[in-house]
This record gives structure tokens, sequence and C-alpha cells, in this order.
């Protein structure tokens, strides 16, 4: 059950567009939201508390990451 | 973390200008640990269903372990919660509202832009809250849409679903339960629908949030409340 001020019809418009090139993974102990683009993994979005993290670069969304260049170790 | 090398930046494919942030070499960060950990809660709370992608969510299942973490970690002395919410799922939003009222550090809110809906009890489950001048607070009945089957016992469900969240509400808040119902079920305030939407000061007026202030406030107040803590 919803208690938004957002119309139910708004909130379910788009049911069947749900992106199946989003990942959700860990990194660094922090969860990440990827998007794979070919063999790289764009960032998306971060979640964690810590607000130093959010002032790391490497974390900011857009950045990209090569997995085979082992620049961020899983 | 020591000095961040280049090498140990991911590869930038992104604009001109982060290239050129790149190769001009970029400032280290001080070394600096905050005792403080923020907890921002956007768009709409996602409980038991993965809503579309057009809306942007916070899922409860990323908050609740980020709350035992906090719990748990004897760094971290006190918890900032940024709100900027629609509302949500109401049994995700007093979840969370239950998790963070019952941390035992102490916690620190500010509503920014809209804490509505189901935004409200988690907006007062801090131990003191603040509000932005320029901020709303969206108080309405819970509302639904669609066949109805039974009226009287969905009457009564709702009923029951809406006095959980007026029950969280005044207890972790100053304002009565008849002046809550009042704002609730008020008439003429919103296009089309009953309640009452308060923009910032008014919200301190009715006694559901504790003060009008911005980050510095809720930081000051915050470091406040982890010295109390900590001469007890």
């Amino acid at each position: 059950m919803l208690y938004t001020i957002i119309p139910y019809e708004l909130v379910f418009q788009k049911c069947d567009e749900i992106k199946d090139n989003y990942i959700e993974t860990n990194i660094e102990g922090k969860t990440f939201i990827l998007e794979k683009e070919d063999d790289k993994y764009k960032i998306i979005r971060m979640y964690s508390t810590n607000p130093n993290d959010y002032l790391k670069t490497k974390y900011a969304p857009g950045t990209t990451i090569d997995f085979k260049k082992n620049q961020i170790v899983l | 973390m020591g000095t961040l090398k280049n090498e140990d930046l991911p590869v930038q494919t992104g604009t001109a200008l982060q290239q050129n942030i790149q190769s001009f070499g970029q400032t280290n960060l001080p070394n600096f640990e905050s005792s403080i950990h923020c907890l921002t809660i956007i768009g709409q709370i996602e409980g038991h269903m993965i809503l579309p992608p057009q809306n942007k969510t916070t899922k409860y299942e990323h908050i609740i372990p980020q709350l035992v973490a906090i719990e748990e970690n004897p760094q971290i002395k006190g918890l900032l919660i940024l709100l900027n919410t629609v509302g949500g799922d109401v049994e995700a939003g007093l979840a969370i509202a239950e998790m963070i009222s019952s941390l035992s550090k102490p916690t620190v809110s500010i509503v920014l832009g809209g804490g509505h809906s189901i935004g409200v009890p988690l907006a007062v489950s801090s131990n003191y809250s603040f509000i932005v001048p320029s901020a709303t607070m969206t108080i309405h009945p819970i509302r639904m849409t669609g066949l109805v089957i039974g009226v009287p016992q969905t009457f009564d469900y709702f009923n029951k679903m809406q006095d959980r969240i007026v029950e969280f509400v005044i207890r972790n808040s100053r304002i009565k339960r008849d002046a809550f119902m009042n704002l609730m079920l008020k008439i003429g305030e919103l296009a089309n629908d009953v309640g009452t939407i308060l923009v910032g000061k008014e919200a301190v007026d009715y006694g559901l949030i504790d003060e009008v202030g911005g980050v510095s406030e809720a930081i000051e107040k915050l470091r406040q409340l982890i010295k109390e803590k900590e001469n007890r």
C-alpha cells in the first residue's frame, strides 16, 4: 500500500520498462547500482552513509569501471 | 586512504571537463573520517513492490542494513537524516522510521524540499528535527484507486493503516492527535483532495517539527546531542 502525494497512475505509468541492464553490486564495502555498457560498467548510484565517499571522484555517478583493468577491487 | 594515485582512478570516458580535471591532476582530499554519517531518503520509499524506472526511489533493503551498521560501528557517533521524499510504501516507511527512532545514537533530521505523506513519520522519527524554510510537508489521508470489494472491510483496513501512521507521529513529535487529525482531514487546502500542506515554519508551529534550520544548525544540534550522550 502506498501513502504518497503522487497519483497511482503516475507511479505505475511505465510498468513494462524496467531496465534489465542495471546491476546492483557491492564494491569496496559500498552498494552500487551499475549500468552495463558492453564490457564496461557505469556507476549510476552509490549507497553509502559516509559523506566522505561522495567526495571521491572514483565513486561519482557517470564514472565507468573496467573490471578487466582491476581499478576497483571487488 | 593514502594519496589517490592516478592509476587508481577508473578510466574517464566522460566529458571534456572530466578529462580536463583528470589531466591536470586533482587535489587530494584530506584524510578525514567523519564521525557523523548521513542518510539520504529521496523520492519514493520503495517497499514490497519494485516501482517502474521513472520513479526515483529509496529502497528499504538498502536503508535498514545501513542503520544496523551505523548502530554497530563504534566510530559513528551520530546520524544526520536528509529527507526529500514524496511518500511511498506505508510498511517500508514505518519500518525505516521505527529503526531510526530506536537507534541508540543521536539522530537529527532535516526536511529539504518536501517531506510528504510517509515522509512525515520519517521526519519525526529522529531525536530532533529541522525543516528548511522553503520545505513543505503534505498531510493527507491514505487513498486508493480501483475496484473495492467489501467496502466496510476495506474502510476498516484503511483506518487501521492510517492509525499506525498517526500513532507513530504523535508518539515521536509534540503534535496532539486532534490537531494532526484536523490537518489530515482538512478540506479546501489541496486541489481535489483532503489534507494540508505545511510550509517550513508552519510545521514547527504545529509541533510536528522541532525547529526551522538547515545543515549548520542540524550538525550543531547533532554535536550537542553527541556531547550530552558522552557526558551521561
